[in-house]
Parts: structure tokens; sequence; C-alpha cells
């Protein structure tokens, strides 16, 4: 265990930002706080680091808890999202103030600091100002920082927002293998999911101040815990259609007008539904196909489906269709580009669906 | 085109002419402190001096009498610096201190102080006197350099407050935090990281504090030392005396004099006080 939270409650005056909040993960674990903006991440991230005092509950790092302990001597670092490099030092002193402050000797502290620039390959860089870097080398600074100082846990605010898409692709894979070379916990916050996806070990979806799921970033995605972090998660939103589920002979059965079939591969991670309940079906796009054999199982509902319009976006084409009078949206490459009004043979793939209650909108 | 040149030419002539207007009067000073006291008074105001003397400024600087003091301005002029620098830094030192304290350590008061700071900057001078001069007896520095630095700081610390508040809060608040995690305490990130991002600032507090404390006449004339007044009350005290002959040229030349240091700060500085002042303004 590298981090533990129980219970943590944080209050902005009347206002609760934070509920409740508990998670633990292991050392070298890659954590990302996921969520909007405002949802709260950004707080619970401030606490994990002690710029922001928790109004309840208790934070561990190594087991030790660092509740009331100062920032600086709960053996944690942090990457800001402007990177906040100090502007009128240079960048080995940037590097070194952590040291600095700590009361390390010149020496040791300048060996230190050459160590961690020709890591990151900022070595000749070491006695520039921080507005003479791109943002890239700023970035790294800031990383370096960091990592001078040796911490247990690595915290990075939003890191890659204020770059350029390639530059972010590049930093990604760089800090991947920082990564993989430190074996250190990361935990970053970010509202990108596919940074999300690629970076994280477990990854936590935050709404309005709530875990609203904790887990590994394949579970995230294929077994959403309920409406919210389905709708969240993909790029192409998830649809929801209402059916009806039955119990024939003990065997679950989902049925949406005149198609039915039987659900055995589904796990239920919580009580099934009653007989005759009314259910949200959850299908990804992604698991809509036109040929029968991408199929993943036995379970799939099929038919001749009207196209009600069909939007080229690159390589796939974003098609909309008429399902039992409910409208579906698919995704199929772009190179068979149905006509808008003419009906198109489907098939939707029930091995990855999920059913969430109408009402609380949780997974069954 | 030609239209065009007419017309910033018309532009030129009219901004040449304010131009001279504004400077009419130093023109008028300059030329006659450097004429003799006889044809100060005889030749027009305007006219060149047929022999240029500096003997008023030498006259002005370490010779001109007030009363039965015959020692020019000069006393007065490094009493003043006496008083202006220490109270100049402390204003500026405990001004930084304050803005930081409020933008980056913010406590619930911090708003409402800055309030009262702000109102402390309004309230005319002439109301402080009585409570001041009464301050001073207590403390036992009535009439001394060490009373006017006192009062000058204080009456300081508002406005330079004001300054550096307003500059401060334009800083990333992440800088801030950045220091704390890397375990710099409360000076510490004052000195290191604060203070040198303050320079241009700091530029502006230093000519604003300082050209008030210089051009300061009511304290000086009310709480300075007799001996050692400060330069506004002493040119004052010299051109205003009302025996002996007026030597007018003189007393140009010790207006002229005293009037220097607050015009070379600002011809030398003048730079900096403008980007001081647009800082923040624009993202840079």
């Amino acid at each position: 265990m590298s981090l533990k939270l129980t219970n943590i409650k944080k209050m902005f005056g009347q206002v609760e930002v934070l509920h409740d909040i508990s998670l633990e993960i292991d050392p070298g674990d890659v954590l990302v706080l996921l969520g909007g903006s405002g949802c709260g991440k950004t707080t619970l991230l401030n606490c994990i680091a002690g710029l922001e005092k928790t109004t309840s509950g208790t934070v561990e790092i190594m087991g030790r808890d660092v509740t009331d302990i100062n920032p600086s001597d709960r053996n944690i670092a942090m990457v800001f999202q402007s990177y906040a490099l100090y502007p009128t030092m240079t960048v080995a002193r940037n590097i070194g103030f952590g040291l600095e402050c700590a009361g390390m000797p010149k020496k040791e502290r300048s060996q230190a600091v050459g160590k961690v620039a020709a890591l990151l390959k900022i070595d000749d860089l070491l006695h520039r100002k921080p507005s003479q870097l791109s943002g890239g080398q700023r970035q790294r600074v800031a990383i370096g920082r960091a990592l001078v100082r040796n911490p247990d846990i690595f915290l990075l605010d939003e890191p890659m927002s204020n770059l350029d898409a390639q530059l972010r692709n590049q930093m990604r894979s760089e800090l991947r293998d920082l990564h993989k070379a430190l074996n250190r916990t990361f935990i970053l916050v970010t509202h990108d999911q596919i940074e999300a996806m690629s970076m994280a070990t477990k990854v936590a979806v935050i709404d309005q101040g709530r875990i609203q799921q904790f887990g590994t970033p394949y579970d995230i995605f294929h077994k959403p815990n309920n409406k919210f972090v389905a709708e969240f998660i993909g790029v192409n939103k998830m649809n929801f259609l209402n059916a009806k589920f039955s119990l024939i002979d003990e065997v679950p059965c989902l049925v949406i007008g005149s198609h039915k079939t039987s659900l055995r591969s589904y796990e239920f991670s919580n009580q099934p539904p009653k007989d005759g309940q009314t259910v949200h079906l959850g299908l990804r796009p992604e698991n809509i196909y036109r040929l029968k054999e991408r199929l993943e199982g036995q379970e799939y509902f099929t038919g001749e489906l009207e196209v009600i319009s069909s939007e080229l976006t690159g390589s796939d084409v974003q098609v909309l269709l008429n399902f039992e009078n409910q409208v579906i949206t698919s995704r199929f490459r772009s190179t068979r580009m149905p006509e808008i009004g003419t009906k198109i043979l489907v098939y939707l793939d029930l091995r990855n669906i999920s059913l969430f209650n109408t009402q609380t909108g949780q997974r069954f | 085109m030609i239209a065009r040149t007419g017309k910033s030419a018309l532009i030129y002539a009219v901004l040449v002419l304010f131009g001279l207007f504004f400077l009419s009067p130093l023109y008028v000073m300059f030329v006659a402190s450097f004429k003799t006291l006889a044809e100060v008074r005889q030749s027009s105001i305007f006219s060149l001096p047929q022999v240029w003397t500096i003997e008023p400024w030498i006259k002005a600087w370490s010779g001109a009498c007030s009363g039965l003091d015959c020692q020019g301005i000069r006393p007065f002029f490094i009493a003043t610096f006496e008083i202006a620098i220490p109270a100049v830094f402390f204003a500026i030192f405990l001004g930084a201190l304050n803005g930081y304290v409020m933008t980056q350590w913010r406590s619930k008061f911090a708003d409402i102080l800055f309030g009262l700071l702000l109102i402390g900057s309004f309230v005319p001078l002439q109301l402080f006197l009585i409570p001041l001069a009464v301050t001073l007896r207590e403390l036992d520095i009535y009439g001394t350099t060490v009373g006017l630095v006192l009062i000058h700081t204080v009456y300081g610390i508002p406005l330079t407050t004001m300054l550096f508040r307003n500059f401060y809060i334009s800083l990333p608040s992440e800088l801030f935090k950045a220091a704390v995690i890397d375990g710099a305490g409360f000076f510490k990130i004052f000195f290191s990281v604060i203070v040198p991002m303050s320079p241009a600032i700091m530029i502006v507090a230093i000519i604003l504090v300082f050209s008030g404390i210089y051009n300061d006449f009511l304290f000086a004339l009310t709480f300075g030392d007799t001996s050692k007044r400060p330069i506004m009350a002493a040119v004052q005290n010299l051109v205003a005396t009302t025996y002996g002959v007026k030597e007018h040229n003189t007393n140009i030349a010790a207006v002229f004099i005293s009037a220097l240091p607050t015009l070379l700060l600002f011809l030398f500085a003048g730079k900096f006080f403008v980007r001081g002042l647009t800082h923040g303004a624009v993202k840079g």
C-alpha cells in the first residue's frame, strides 16, 4: 500500500466538495483521477499533497498517517499544470530548490541536479531561465524538480494539458518510461480519458466530489458501475436502450420489441433485475457490426435497420439507425458508407454490454 | 498624402506649442539662476543672461542665509536623505511583506485589513497631526530624524501595501504551492521567490514613496529638527526670509537644486515606472 485515503471529506465554507472518499493503491501503481472540470479531482490531489487541509478523514502514505503533516514532509513531489517554475531562477536552481530548502550542501546538490538533468536530457539548459525554454522543456524541468527529491509518490496535476497534441503523445510515452524506470507511485489528474486509459493501472472516476468508480481501466471501460461512468468513458457515447428483462426457465433474457435473446454470458455484479422489469441496455457503438463473423458470442440482436443519418468523420462513418423506434449510434468503416433512408443489415453484439437500473442508474 | 502630412504637421505644431508653454517657467527659472542679482532685477525674464554666472548655485548650495544661519541648503539636503532613505526602505519592505501575506497566506481578515489600509491612505494628513505629535512626544522622538522616519514609514505603508498586493495577486498561486512542496518556509518563499520577481513594482514604489517624502512639507515643518530641517521646509525658510535683500537668483537656484532628485529619479526610472504600472495588464 502506498496511498490510503479513508473517508476524506472537504468543505469550502458550507460547500462540501469532496464526499467521503476512500481508496487504496499499491506501490508502483499509476492512479488517474479522472473527471470533468469542477468535479473535485484537483482538490483531492491537493489534499493528498497537503496543500489543502481535509475537513475529516485520513491520508496515509507508505503506511504513515500524514493527515496533519506539512506537504514538504510527506515525501511527495508535485508537477503543476502551469509547471510553476520559479521565473527568476535558473533551471539548475529550479530543480535544486527543494534540496536547497532541505539544507543540502551545494556540492551534493549540484551533483543531484546534474544526474536528474542528464536523465531528462536537459543538462545543456541548466543555466537558462524558464522564460527561455519551450513548453516541452519547461515540462521536463518541472518533472526534474519532482524527480530530484526522490519521492514516494509523484503527483501530477494535468501535466500535459498545456502541450500540443504531438508533444503530448511524446510526453505520455516518456512519462510511462519514467514510471517503468522508477517504479514509483504516480497520481495523475486529468480530464482526458485517453490519457487515463493509456497511463493508468487504476482509475478513479470522480463526479460531484464522489468516486463514481474505482478500478482498472479495462473495468472502467467494459464494466461501468453506473450510467454516469458509462456515458463519460468512451470517445463515442454509449447507446442506452429501453429493454425488458425476463427470466425464461431461469435463463435471463432480454427483449426489445420483437427482438429477443438469452443473456447467459452477462455477469451480474449486483442483484439481477426481476422478471419483467424494464432496464437500460448500454451498448457501445463499436459493438454494432455489419458482418456476422465479428460477433464475439452467441447472443446478439440482428435486423435490417433504417439509416436515419450517416456522417463521415474520416476513417469512420457515424450512422444513426432506427432499432425498434429507438435511435442507436453506430460506427463503421467509411469505405462502406450507407445512404440515408436505406436499410442495412447489422448485428448488435450483446457480449460486452451493461445493464442499468432505470431509476438509480446503477449497474446490474 | 499631402493632406495627411499637413494634418500631422499641424498636430506637431500644437504639441510643440503646448510643450513650450509648460516648459517656459522652467526656462525662466533656469536662465534666472545664472544671472547676477542686478540683471535679474533689470532684464526681461525671458532674456538670456549677459554674463553667465554659477555664483547663485554655489551660494544656494552652501552660503545662502535663512535667518542668521548661512550654510545654504546643503545640510538640509543631506538631512532629507537621512530621513527618506530609511523610510523608503522600511515602507517598501513592510509593504511587500504585507502584500505577500495578504495574497498568498490568505486569511479571513486580509480583505478587511486591506480595506482599512486603503481608507488610511485617503485620510487627509492634517487629521493626524495632533495624535502624531502626542505619539512622538510619548516616544521621546519629537523633532528628531527618527521621528520623521517613523512617520513617513507608517504613512507610506498603505500605499506600498496596495501596490505590492495588487502586483502579487496576479502571481499564479501554483508558484507558491510549488515552493511549499519544495519545503520553503515563510521567509524563504518571500526572499527567494517573491522578492526577485518584484523589481518593477519596487521601482514604482520607490518613486512614489520617495517623491512623497521628499516633497513633504507639512510633516517636515511640524516635526522636523530645527537645525536639520528637511529640504522643503528649508527652501521655504530661505525663500520666505522677510528681511535683507531678496536674492531671487539664489532662491531660484535653491529651488532648482531641491527639485533635482525627484526630476532625475523620474528621468532615469520612468521607463521602469510605466512598466511596473502596466505589469499584469498583459500576460507575460
